[in-house]
């Protein structure tokens, strides 16, 4: 079918791309008020093919969905694609040229892609063996996809991923939850008793929490909170907000946090939940540092936004039904020296979609938070936190020594200075 | 597509697998896309998309979905077996069958404006915000037509035609250090003619000021404070506050702060809170939901009490309530969730500058910025894109974008005033795992809430 497709594209005097992308996804949702019950089962597939052509260096973007096309669907789709590039006049330098990559291990595994609903049904059970009332899903995913370009760029491939969901509540009292997803299929046993204690420790401690007096000063936050207020920051290392003049950052090299932190994106990582050899434009996968000992190092790009800031790319991802937007992959923030064991933590918060990426500035609910002082535990919850993520990146005391995984998000604890209402 | 055919297949294994129901959704969409910054063509897309999801019901719920239409069957048998695998006790409303065509008619239809007239249009209306101090300006729209048809096991066959439309206009601003962003957004189930009838050049200025001015704004105060929340703040207050914990899959499963409540007093004696999808023209609006149940307007609290929960097949079977047509997906591809439409506080006799003379030291809030909540610990949090101090009765300096706080059970209870002034004209989509659009508004409203400032 796509070889169909080549041909067309071939006969036309145009730059061009296909993006071929097939995903199906399995997941089963689990229900335990009283009794376990599994709600519904899921089976999902959803695929198709992107063209992208260039003509006189402007850009146009067209696809299908579904697996198999007619002739003239395929001819319709390159006509349509070739309509949008003269009408939109949407400059664009080119496409990749093909470039060496480096393997990224652990990305496909045959035991989850063979993986029965009987097994994940007697999981999802073993998940919901809580005293609580809660929900549960757990699910996995087989991803192919293809790349080829007028350039030379010929690539496929496919991948897994496996995931486990949590979530423990108990109406007016408190909540807890958890997720983790792996790309090999791990000692589940192991995983879903780590996934039971965390939500279960996240109940315990919402469950007693109260609102609590403001409070201006060093808090500690803890991996899940970080990931939230991080994301109000990372937009400004997009080139293409660079580019357009809607990011703080205008040049690397500034001081943007404090000394001892350090922030990498990186899609090699083995068995990274975001890893990838190539990116969705088929250029190589590479680790970025983005803040290094506080200084801003690079931007993430995609090909057109790294040929205009002459960076480079490795960062663009799509479906076939989108065009590329520059995204993170795996976020690391790497470990430090400290253990802080007293003060005040911020567990979880929510609302950071209200927060303004240009300003920097962000208030967000406290989901859960507590206190450790001479070992003693209180928590509380309900309160909001206010900031702003650029003065609190320059204001980071300490780094903790034990990294968390949250998702694509690894890092450890890091302590700063906010405020709380 | 042959409906008919379909229509026997869903027979077919309704009785050979006993199923106790089944339902199809077969979405056609036709959309356009324009995204422009600084004059320049960022995005330009016209496209078809097609898909098809079913949804079985035998000892639980089975779904799949596909993007393929060659593979409607193979779809099928795959939400039965599904189906057959989950194991849970619940049922759902039937009242059909149901034999309908419904379409929401354009004035002036979208595919009778050429993309070129659009693509002309826009990057006209990206030139409109062109000043000095602006770094970066954009215009986006986006239109889609989609056709859904929607068959189930009891003989329902329902047709919709849906026309909806988003145009949104934003710039940042720039002085030495400082950086400032504001937008606006129109949107509505209508044709072309809603793009017509905006008047750009009075909103160009409009976000042009607001973003200057803003650059010199101060930072918010924080802490409880007396909040006046302008027509559209209200909208993703009330949302927030109250819909989300009035979605009845969150009742049924015990999550909701407004379990067990009905026919309690949750709120001040003036407060009423309607959610209503027949609303013509707005952008949450449908006639009949994604489980072909027809939209109806629901009182969600009147006169401070919680009179209704929103219903959707699932729910109004098991809670023993009415349907009222609030299963909604995001696509085909999604399994309808119990959601909101147009979302408002129903006005009262309120005047704006009676509101005033209540405060002594308080903001004034305007515009939405999102908002989330917990509804099972019953807090919640909404954002503003600007506001004002209140100091005795009189509106003073300029302040910045902040998020507010509040808990469920005392915040409407707190309400100390509810304006004359009704306005629902606030698009938005609202996440729930899934996005479906929708409206929100109200009048004025004086309440208490906790400001997120940094002051």
């Amino acid at each position: 079918m796509i070889d169909k497709l080549i041909k067309i594209l071939e006969n036309m005097n145009v730059d061009w791309e296909i993006y071929f992308s097939k995903s199906q996804v399995t997941s089963i949702k689990f229900r335990k008020i009283k009794e376990v019950e599994i709600e519904r089962s899921t089976y999902r597939i959803v695929g198709g093919v992107g063209v992208r052509v260039i003509v006189n260096s402007y850009i146009g973007f067209s696809y299908l969905s579904g697996f198999s096309w007619s002739e003239e669907k395929l001819e319709n789709l390159v006509k349509n694609a070739y309509k949008i590039a003269k009408l939109s006049k949407n400059y664009h330098p080119g496409f990749p040229v093909p470039k060496a990559y480096s393997t990224v291990k652990g990305l496909y595994d045959k035991n989850i892609e063979e993986l029965t609903i009987e097994t994940l049904i007697s999981w999802g059970n073993s998940l919901l063996d809580v005293p609580q009332n809660g929900e549960a899903s757990i699910g996995f995913e087989v991803r192919e996809r293809e790349i080829i370009n007028s350039n030379g760029i010929n690539v496929r491939d496919k991948g897994t991923e496996f995931a486990m969901h949590l979530y423990l509540y108990s109406k007016g009292k408190g909540t807890g939850s958890h997720f983790e997803v792996y790309r090999t299929l791990p000692n589940v046993e192991e995983e879903i008793l780590k996934i039971k204690e965390n939500a279960s420790w996240e109940f315990e401690l919402s469950s007693n929490a109260k609102k609590i007096h403001g409070f201006n000063g060093e808090i500690i936050i803890e991996p899940k909170a970080l990931a939230s207020i991080l994301s109000v920051f990372l937009p400004n290392i997009s080139a293409r907000n660079v580019y357009l003049g809607k990011s703080r950052f205008s040049k690397i090299g500034e001081n943007v946090a404090s000394e001892n932190f350090t922030l990498i994106d990186d899609p090699t990582l083995e068995g990274g939940v975001n890893s990838y050899p190539f990116d969705d434009e088929g250029n190589p996968g590479r680790r970025k540092p983005i803040v290094k000992d506080g200084i801003l190092m690079s931007f993430l790009a995609d090909e057109k936004y790294g040929r205009l800031l002459h960076i480079e790319g490795g960062n663009a991802s799509r479906s076939y039904n989108s065009t590329p937007e520059i995204s993170t992959s795996n976020v690391i923030i790497p470990p430090g020296d400290s253990t802080p064991d007293e003060g005040v933590f911020i567990r979880t918060v929510y609302g950071e979609h209200t927060a303004n990426s240009i300003t920097g500035e962000f208030s967000l609910n406290i989901e859960l938070g507590y206190k450790v002082q001479r070992g003693e535990i209180t928590s509380f919850k309900g309160n909001m936190i206010v900031g702003n993520v650029f003065d609190m990146l320059r204001n980071i005391t300490e780094v903790g020594k034990d990294v968390e995984r949250v998702g694509g998000f690894i890092a450890p604890k890091v302590a700063t200075y906010s405020k709380i209402i | 597509m042959n409906f008919e055919k379909m229509a026997k297949l869903i027979q077919e294994y309704s009785e050979k697998y006993r199923a106790k129901f089944i339902d199809v959704r077969i979405e056609e969409v036709d959309f356009v896309s324009i995204n422009i910054e600084n004059g320049k063509v960022e995005e330009l897309e016209a496209n078809q998309d097609f898909g098809i999801g079913v949804r079985v019901l035998i000892n639980g719920w089975g779904f799949s979905s596909t993007t393929s239409v060659e593979n409607f069957e193979k779809t099928l048998k795959i939400a039965t077996k599904m189906a057959k695998i989950s194991k849970s006790e619940t049922s759902v409303y039937v009242g059909d069958p149901i034999s309908d065509r419904v379409e929401i008619k354009m004035g002036n239809h979208l595919r009778d404006v050429d993309l070129e007239d659009k693509l002309q249009f826009f990057l006209r209306v990206n030139k409109m915000l062109e000043t000095r101090k602006i770094k970066t300006r954009k215009t986006f729209y986006h239109d889609s037509i989609v056709k859904k048809t929607y068959l189930n096991s009891e003989g329902s066959f329902v047709e919709m035609v849906t026309p909806r439309i988003m145009i949104g206009i934003s710039v940042v601003a720039r002085a030495n250090e400082l950086m400032q962003n504001y937008w606006k957004y129109f949107g509505g189930t209508q044709g072309w003619e809603l793009a017509e009838k905006i008047d750009f050049q009075y909103w160009s200025r409009m976000v042009v000021r607001k973003v200057t001015e803003l650059l010199e704004a101060k930072s918010p105060p924080s802490g409880k404070l007396p909040v006046i929340m302008d027509p559209e703040l209200t909208g993703v207050f009330i949302h927030e506050a109250l819909g989300h914990a009035a979605e009845a899959d969150s009742v049924r499963s015990g999550e909701s702060i407004l379990t067990g409540m009905i026919g309690k007093k949750i709120g001040v004696e003036e407060l009423t809170v309607v959610d209503d999808p027949t609303l013509p023209g707005k952008f949450g609006s449908y006639i009949y939901d994604d489980e072909g149940v027809r939209g109806k307007k629901v009182e969600i609290i009147k006169n401070g009490v919680l009179v209704n929960y929103l219903t959707d097949r699932e729910t109004s079977a098991v809670l023993g309530l009415e349907p009222n047509g609030h299963g909604r997906a995001q696509n085909s591809s999604y399994v309808p969730l119990v959601r909101m439409s147009n979302t408002y506080v129903a006005p009262s006799d309120w005047e704006f500058d009676e509101m005033l003379e209540e405060i002594k030291f308080g903001v004034y809030m305007i515009g939405d910025k999102g908002g989330q909540v917990d509804i099972t610990n019953g807090s919640f949090m909404f954002g503003a894109k600007e506001g004002y101090i209140v100091r005795n009765g009189e509106i003073k300096e300029m302040i910045r974008d902040v998020a507010l706080s509040g808990d469920i059970l005392q915040i409407l209870k707190s309400i100390r005033a509810i304006g004359n002034d009704l306005k629902i004209e606030f698009p938005g989509f609202c996440g729930k795992g899934q996005w479906v659009p929708v409206d929100d508004g109200g009048p004025h409203v004086l309440t208490e809430a906790i400001v997120g400032g940094l002051g």
